[in-house]
């Protein structure tokens, strides 16, 4: 199966706070704050881009915990991905 | 924007013909004799009865406004075009309240001084209240079932039969009432309450009417189940909003054309327990359309931020 891109990844988390809105929000937010197409997505941008998701989902809900939530599992994206090891 | 496009206009259009229509035309002569009042108390009185009824049809116009704005951003999606419709649907429910209301003054009017016109505007009355909620609710579960369908949302067997029981249960007493009206050793004759054969109130009243409740009711419940099986806990919360408005509306409209209807017109002022039931009823209703209004409005938010 095809490895998922960072855009897609970004778009599977944000569905479990955004269900179908999340596709069109991640992308307004990568085209509008970035100046990207969606697919142009890196990991350079994605601190930046937390930090608008941050914003404009606080627009959102009142509720701190799911914002901290959903930034925390963004968050999860920017750190390397672990190689598998095969010993000596 | 066009202003003849926002719904809002046309509520204040209706409302001021209404008011005019309420102070200019001459007062019913049958309840300012019951009640013992003067022309000019008849209007005043008729006046602060209208005030509420104005209230809550705005809540109405208001919400079918946000959530013609809501579909209007998601047009190219998916579900664009269920959202269209449902709005379309609610816009039905909207007008439904004051053109029914204009219609009956001016027939009304009309039969206070042509007694022989009074089976004529009964007639026309029954007939538009009928029909507007008929499409509104048409419409309504057309939408519902489409978007239960894109969210692999089913009606589960006991919901289907617990919903089957309670359509069974409120068609027999709607029957009950109803038949209480009708000479039934004759079901040719007009003379009834609906002036209309027993035959033709039965197809083209009755069962229309039940045939509407019975589409509303579900239309209602299979809103709730979308919104609440929805994904995303942000967007479900005002989704949720937005369904539980639709179904408040759905149901009170159902309850006042169930209570108007067994309730024959008499085309003239009545003062009794069943305004203070319309009021609270309507009051329900209002408070259905504010969360639509609310639900709408959160939900196009998404769309903007």
């Amino acid at each position: 199966m095809a490895e998922l891109s960072l855009y897609e990844r970004v778009v599977r988390i944000t569905h479990v706070y955004l269900g179908p809105a999340a596709d069109r929000f991640i992308a307004r937010q990568v085209q509008s704050h970035l100046h990207k197409e969606p697919e142009e997505l890196s990991k350079d941008d994605l601190e930046k881009l937390i930090d608008w998701i941050r914003v404009a989902v606080s627009l959102l809900t009142e509720d701190c915990d799911i914002i901290e939530e959903y930034t925390a599992q963004l968050e999860k994206l920017t750190l390397p991905v672990k190689k598998e090891s095969y010993g000596n | 924007m066009n202003l003849w496009r926002n719904s809002i206009s046309h509520y204040f259009l209706l409302t001021g013909l209404y008011f005019l229509l309420v102070f200019a035309l001459p007062a019913n002569k049958v309840a300012m004799a019951t009640y013992h009042l003067s022309a000019l108390q008849y209007h005043i009185l008729l006046f602060v009865v209208v005030l509420p009824i104005l209230g809550i049809w705005f809540a109405a116009f208001y919400g079918f406004e946000k959530l013609k704005s809501y579909a209007q951003a998601i047009q190219k999606t998916a579900e664009g075009e269920d959202y269209k419709q449902l709005a379309t649907g609610c816009g039905w429910l909207a007008y439904a309240l004051p053109i029914p209301a204009l219609v009956s003054i001016i027939l009304n009017t009309i039969a206070n001084s042509h007694p022989r016109f009074h089976p004529t505007a009964v007639i026309i009355s029954n007939y538009i209240n009928l029909i507007m909620p008929l499409i509104a609710f048409s419409l309504l579960s057309n939408s519902a079932r489409s978007l239960t369908q894109h969210a692999n949302v089913r009606l589960s067997m006991a919901k289907a039969k617990s919903i089957i029981v309670a359509f069974a249960t409120l068609g027999v007493v709607y029957c009950y009432f109803i038949f209480r009206n009708f000479d039934l050793i004759s079901i040719s004759t007009s003379d009834n309450a609906y002036f209309l054969p027993v035959w033709l109130a039965v197809i083209s009243i009755v069962i229309p009417y039940l045939y509407s409740w019975f589409v509303g009711l579900l239309a209602a419940y299979e809103i709730v189940l979308f919104a609440q099986a929805s994904k995303g806990i942000i967007y479900r919360h005002s989704l949720q909003r937005l369904g539980y408005g639709i179904a408040a509306v759905i149901v009170s409209s159902i309850t006042l054309q169930y209570l108007s209807s067994i309730i024959p017109k008499t085309g003239s002022l009545s003062l009794n327990y069943i305004v203070a039931w319309i009021y609270v009823i309507q009051i329900i209703s209002a408070i259905g359309y504010t969360l639509i209004a609310i639900g709408a409005a959160r939900l196009k938010r998404i769309e903007e931020v």
